[in-house]
């Protein structure tokens, strides 16, 4: 389990993390999301001890941050942070030596899966290998507590569904997992859970399922123009395509969809939002999350 | 984790080895002929003190010391390695501290084992005289070393991958003040370059080696022997608290 409880991090003027709480139970995987300076990979270094918070505090399993939590926790950085000059082999001769977990066999397999060739030096990899590398690395010793940022940058499509099923297989087996990507599919399709911060706070955080069951669209469909929405637009997002309107009606999708009715609408449709959309809805700085 | 630093120093002492052996082989080919006319003169009335080539080969140990010196330093890009291992960051620090000095240790004994080798080659032997200056030019030489080594980790430690250009920084810094402490400058600046030269490992040789120079640096007998120690080992402490304390 990873607990993050009222953390803060201000650089300077900038307040990078802003009262974070966030609670990962072990055999989830939560994806962080959030646009670019949201304060995700600030809130990574807290966790790992990279920079200090202001205030707040984190636990792994209960406890906090300390030397052995790093034998039960895997990290994989935004980018790989890998010796050039080495080799794929001293690399992982390094996490040999380092955490009493490796799994000898398990690299090798990683390695295979990867196509890998132990003994190339990382400078002479591509982006992804290197991103391949950094996550062997991470899972080699089959951490319990597994925290990757951006962990399937520069994959290929196959690669990038190879690690998403690492992920999922880790978390099965009881491992928490916490994941920052911006690419909105592959959390939808490893996460159970999500938060989305937004100018270092969380804005939106829960179980996926319930986000997008809480999230709803009222799509309405008019046999003319749109007529007059009185206070909707006020109430909710509301977009406009051509004849039809989409309202961003949450919880009270029911009562918009019985007012839409009564406007005229010759369709309307209450659909589930995808966690694109409640991505945007929430990090849109005008938009009702 | 000082695996990596294992690496790192074995790569520099490959080349530092090179480097000593193919200057001795230039040194023999330059002496071949140099030697052969005076080698009788030099057998007679000259006397080569193990000391000053203890003292001597410490400059070449300054070389090695800043080859690995940044190795903390260039870390700044591979924290999410070295510092998510299951031990504190001191001891990690400590432990590549340990790989340099055993690095630096070896390539001194490697460098004066050389000059020795080429001396005996010639059949000067003989004329290395054993006195009793050999264990306070070694404790100069080494303690001066370590001086170096120290400063150049206490200055590297917080700039993340610049230990390399802070290190060739400082072989000019440490000529600049040598030369500056020899200068007529007004008294407050000549104070004050006086001060950094305390700084400066050259000049405890320099003052050591020639005693009717104008000693920048006014400490004698014993004392030149321990404060490069003393300021070498404080600038180790301090470069791996500034290392460990940082934030990535």
């Amino acid at each position: 389990m990873i607990g993050i409880s009222h953390l803060s991090k201000r650089y300077r003027d900038v307040i990078a993390v802003d009262d974070v709480t966030l609670e990962i139970p072990s055999g989830s995987v939560c994806g962080l999301l959030g646009r670019n300076g949201a304060g995700k990979t600030t809130t990574f270094k807290c966790l790992l001890g990279f920079a200090k918070p202001d205030s707040g505090e984190v636990r792994f399993d209960g406890e906090p941050l300390a030397p052995h939590t790093f034998i039960k926790l895997g990290y994989v950085p935004e980018r790989p942070a890998l010796y050039g000059w080495m080799t794929v082999g001293q690399h992982l001769e390094v996490v040999r030596r380092t955490q009493p977990g490796y799994d000898e066999a398990f690299a090798r397999e990683l390695i295979a899966t990867f196509r890998l060739d132990e003994k190339k030096r990382t400078r002479r990899l591509s982006k992804g290998q290197q991103t391949a590398v950094s996550l062997i690395i991470a899972l080699a010793t089959r951490p319990s507590l597994l925290i990757l940022d951006e962990p399937a940058s520069g994959l290929d499509p196959v690669m990038q569904r190879v690690v998403l099923d690492l992920l999922i297989d880790a978390a099965t087996s009881g491992a928490t997992v916490l994941i920052s990507s911006h690419q909105i599919g592959q959390i939808d399709r490893a996460a159970d859970r999500v938060a989305i911060m937004r100018d270092g706070k969380i804005v939106v955080s829960g179980n996926l399922d319930d986000l997008r069951a809480a999230a709803r669209v009222v799509e309405a469909t008019f046999a003319g123009d749109v007529p007059d929405l009185g206070t909707l637009g006020s109430e909710m997002r509301i977009e406009r395509v051509g004849t039809s309107v989409r309202a961003h009606a949450n919880s009270s999708a029911d009562a918009v969809a019985a007012r839409f009715g009564a406007l005229g609408a010759v369709g309307v449709r209450v659909l589930d939002r995808s966690l694109e959309d409640i991505f945007l809805d929430a990090v849109d700085d005008g938009g009702h999350s | 984790m000082e695996y990596v630093e294992i690496l790192r120093a074995r790569r520099v002492l490959i080349w530092y080895a090179v480097a000593v052996v193919a200057t001795a082989a230039l040194n023999l080919l330059s002496l071949r002929a140099h030697v052969s006319v005076q080698s009788t003169d030099m057998d007679i009335h000259g006397k080569i003190p193990l000391a000053a080539i203890l003292v001597g080969s410490a400059f070449v140990a300054f070389i090695l010391a800043s080859c690995v010196a940044p190795g903390l330093s260039n870390e700044g890009n591979t924290t999410a390695i070295s510092w998510t291992r299951p031990m504190p960051r001191w001891v990690i620090a400590l432990r590549y501290v340990a790989v340099d000095v055993s690095a630096i240790a070896l390539g001194y004994a490697l460098c004066v084992a050389t000059v020795l080798g080429i001396l005996a080659f010639y059949g000067l032997g003989r004329a290395i005289a054993i006195d009793s200056y050999i264990p306070d030019g070694l404790a100069l030489a080494l303690g001066t070393v370590v001086m170096w080594y120290g400063l150049l980790v206490a200055a590297s430690a917080r700039f993340p991958g610049r230990g390399g250009m802070i290190a060739g920084l400082s072989w000019g810094a440490v000529f600049v003040l040598a030369v500056l402490g020899q200068l007529p400058l007004p008294w407050l600046i000549h104070d004050l370059v006086v001060a950094l030269n305390y700084l400066n490992p050259a000049e405890y040789i320099n003052g050591a080696a020639n005693s009717h120079a104008n000693h920048v640096v006014a400490l004698t007998g014993v004392w030149r022997e321990i404060v490069p120690w003393c300021i070498g080992i404080a600038g180790i402490v301090a470069g791996i608290r500034l290392w460990s304390t940082r934030e990535a």
